[in-house]
């Protein structure tokens, strides 16, 4: 073919035809001041505050929806649609005043029935909510709950006036204060749900009281906040941007991609290859997270029965190490109470010793030939198994089998055939020692490991009952002995880190240790 | 029309297959859709399975579904994406799917089919080279290759394309070249090879010593025979594009229904799962079915043999 006759294919003219489109497509997006642009990594799958059990959908219901009490960055417990509120001597009735004139954004105002009316919801046997376990300490919610008790009356929830709500505990619960800022304790309101179903939480639908409202909502593309005009401290956010767009970005390094060029603000979960990388740009902000990763051990597994083998194990991993596969993404911990809760103890858990390590295993007559160790599919979790195996091998001598499942699989297996070894890790619902301490009572289902001990559950029990701080700190540092130390039932490796990329136009961005931060904080230069 | 009815009840009669063996295959995966890294009081567990039906024998969901489907029309609700139903989410996303997937198609037929006729008639030479060059590196290359290295290039580099999102006109682009480019080299190789068998046939040296124009002997003679393997590869591989590539919907972030596939499988939203998968299936039956009748319209030797 001459090149003539090549300039007269119809493959040539395709491609002139090709690069012409392209040509004329580009174009640079302009910034727009009032808009904050966030990634997000899947559609919220539902802004049902009731049944919403996610983290992506958090993220939007915090920002269009109050709570009686919220977090502030520090994690002390402010007021929020609670004016204030009294703890009864005996710590098992809360009665919360609500601030006066909150309005709903159709202008109806807001009263303790729309409270009583979320909680009905949330606990009703009908609404199935996932949730409905955190209201499980009031009086007689967990029977409402199971189908036990048919009149909500019972329930220790009442709205003894349009501005006072009163819930009654079954026992007393110091870290029960939270719980009224978890998204499911939202006031809901009952009539718009009767009206639209379960479409309610459409744009055009929905009505809330947060600083911010739905505007539009494409999904699996974006959604669209903008400031409510009825919000009750509308003029202390007068600064706050009044738009946010939140995007849907699925892939990690695409949300990296496309804040590089500009077109989204705020990015978090990055990509961990890329984390070494990007830690070193101005817009990288790093922020402590309650979230922590362990290896659990099944206490009655042939391969880790023996509490000595258990015991060199732990001696014999070097966190420090560990960390490094990770790097800038975590912070090696031997607590298993986070810091930044009250019982933190950093001298908690075993500590790295080799030597001592290699002792006791020495001085085991029957040592496990190998030992079995099971993670989920997660590219971090690989590099953590294959460091640790590294480890136990080098400082014991001993093989160390690693497997992996997906994600559902992995669960299911824990739950049915619990292996020597695993791992796992926990996010804080509310920054109290008692959400990561009850995962290893005796009842808990996410206790994997087949510890039990009666000494353990009473000291979380006389915690979470008493009112006097110093008293809890003492009970939960004894448990986190017994768990750690005594009996070894997991170690501890690290707490996590909340990663995020935050474009140089934004002011105030602040989270706390959950994660949270509220746009009407922030401010767009 | 017996053929066709034939046609539509085998077409019909695969689809149930599909959807008995879909359902089969998802309940035996380990793990259910209320599994996660908060373990649930097993009440509540109970009451969301009744509420989803789930917590009947595996037959009676199996043909509870089914008749929901036929009756009404109805796909379910998902399960994990509260307050949507299934066929809600296919009338959202398979839109985007298909005007992606349409744009790549069509692109992979323009390009491959030239790419292929060009190095067939050049045998040997550069052209073919090329063409085969190309399509061999289309075949080899993964497309969450091509796809991230044409964000860097186009976006990050030149700066002359979006990197993601499916916002405007600018944003169908990269996505529909990256998803066309593997088709279009299948279809370049294939056609290549067709055309060269074809070219030595006793009817294309007739119509060549006849005295016909190249030209007229490559378009009316060559291609027309040529194109029925094509053909056949195209029908299905016109479904699977136009129902959307989880890869390309995933790294451009398009809101395209292949995501929905992954994430039923990874969420185990079992009517999601069943919805998506018999419309893939649907899509595949149909356009092998679409194959069976333009063969007939290309071929007629095709028309004579049912004929006879």
């Amino acid at each position: 073919m001459t090149m003539k006759a090549w300039i007269r294919s119809p493959f040539s003219l395709a491609l002139v035809a090709m690069l012409g489109v392209l040509g004329a497509c580009t174009k640079k997006a302009g910034v727009d001041a009032t808009t904050i642009r966030m990634r997000l990594p899947t559609d919220p799958p539902s802004l049902d505050w009731t049944l919403a059990t996610d983290n992506v959908s958090k993220e939007v219901l915090q920002n269009i929806q109050d709570g009686l009490i919220e977090h502030d960055v520090d994690m002390k417990v402010r007021p929020s649609l609670a004016a204030s509120w009294t703890i009864s001597p005996d710590g098992k009735t809360y009665t919360f005043k609500l601030r006066k004139g909150v309005k709903w954004t159709d202008g109806q105002e807001l009263v303790a029935q729309h409270f009583v009316d979320s909680w009905e919801r949330l606990l009703a046997p009908a609404t199935a909510s996932e949730y409905s376990y955190f209201l499980f300490d009031v009086v007689n919610a967990e029977g409402y709950q199971k189908g036990e008790i048919k009149d909500f009356g019972q329930v220790g929830i009442k709205a003894t006036d349009a501005e006072t709500l009163v819930v009654t505990l079954k026992v007393p619960a110091a870290y029960w204060i939270h719980i009224p800022g978890f998204w499911v304790t939202y006031p809901i309101r009952k009539d718009v749900i009767a009206q639209h179903g379960d479409k309610w939480t459409q744009p055009a639908n929905m009505q809330t009281l947060g600083a911010y409202r739905l505007k539009a909502w494409e999904h699996d593309s974006k959604l669209v906040l903008e400031k409510n005009p009825t919000y009750f401290e509308a003029e202390a956010i007068a600064g706050a941007p009044q738009n946010v767009e939140f995007r849907v970005v699925k892939e990690e390094s695409t949300a990296v991609t496309l804040f590089e060029g500009g077109q989204l603000d705020i990015v978090r979960d990055l990509p961990p290859s890329q984390v070494p990388t990007l830690a070193n740009m101005p817009e990288f902000i790093s922020t402590p997270y309650l979230r922590s990763y362990y290896v659990g051990f099944h206490v009655k597994n042939g391969q880790v029965a023996d509490r000595r083998v258990r015991e060199a194990l732990a001696l014999a991993i070097d966190r420090n190490e560990v960390a490094k596969v990770l790097p800038k993404m975590v912070t090696p911990e031997s607590s298993w109470v986070p810091p930044g809760m009250i019982a933190y103890n950093s001298e908690r858990g075993i500590k790295h010793d080799p030597v001592k390590a290699k002792a006791i295993w020495d001085s085991i007559a029957k040592k496990p030939a190998t030992i079995d160790y099971w993670f989920d599919t997660r590219e971090r979790n690989k590099l953590v198994a294959e460091n640790l195996q590294n480890q136990w091998k080098r400082t014991l001598g001993v093989d160390v089998k690693i497997q992996n499942q997906e994600w559902k699989v992995y669960l299911k297996f824990l739950e049915k055939s619990p292996p020597a070894v695993f791992r796992m890790g926990w996010g804080a619902d509310y920054p109290d020692p008692d959400n990561f301490l009850n995962l290893f009572t005796c009842q808990s289902g996410n206790n994997h490991t087949g510890f039990c001990n009666a000494t353990y559950d009473g000291l979380l029990k006389t915690a979470s009952g008493s009112q006097n701080e110093a008293e809890r700190i003492k009970a939960y540092d004894q448990a986190q002995k017994i768990l750690l130390e005594d009996e070894i039932a997991i170690v501890p490796l690290f707490v996590e880190a909340n990663l995020h990329l935050v474009a140089r136009r934004v002011e105030g961005f602040r989270p706390n240790n959950m994660g949270d931060f509220y746009f009407r904080n922030l401010r767009l230069k | 029309m017996i053929r066709l009815f034939k046609s539509l009840l085998s077409g019909l009669l695969t689809l149930l297959a599909v959807s008995f063996l879909t359902f089969v295959l998802m309940k035996l995966v380990p793990g259910g859709p209320f599994d996660g890294d908060k373990a649930l009081p097993p009440e509540i567990i109970a009451q969301l399975e009744a509420k989803f039906r789930l917590n009947l024998p595996w037959y009676e969901q199996y043909f509870g579904y089914i008749q929901n489907l036929v009756l009404n029309g109805d796909f379910g609700p998902s399960i994990k994406q509260i307050g949507r139903s299934v066929g809600e989410i296919i009338a959202q996303s398979l839109p985007v799917s298909l005007e992606l997937g349409f744009y790549a198609i069509t692109l992979s037929v323009l390009v491959g089919v030239t790419l292929g006729v060009t190095a067939a008639i050049h045998r040997g030479r550069w052209p073919d080279f090329t063409a085969m060059i190309v399509a061999i590196s289309g075949i080899s290359l993964p497309s969450f290759l091509v796809a991230a290295l044409a964000i860097l290039v186009f976006a990050r580099y030149l700066g002359i394309l979006p990197a993601a999102l499916w916002d405007g006109p600018e944003h169908r682009i990269m996505p529909a070249i990256v998803l066309g480019l593997r088709p279009a080299a299948i279809l370049a190789r294939l056609t290549r090879s067709s055309v060269l068998e074809v070219l030595h046939l006793d009817y294309v040296r007739t119509a060549r010593s006849k005295g016909l124009p190249p030209r007229t002997v490559l378009y009316v003679h060559v291609l027309r025979n040529a194109f029925i393997p094509v053909l056949t590869v195209l029908g299905p591989m016109t479904a699977t594009v136009l129902t959307g590539s989880f890869i390309i919907e995933y790294v451009f972030s398009i809101p395209g229904l292949a995501n929905h596939f992954i994430q039923g499988v990874t969420n185990r939203d079992y009517p999601l799962i069943m919805g998506v998968t018999l419309l893939y299936a649907t899509f595949l039956v149909a356009a092998n079915m679409t194959v069976d009748l333009l063969y007939g319209v290309i071929d007629p030797r095709m028309k004579e043999t049912v004929k006879a």
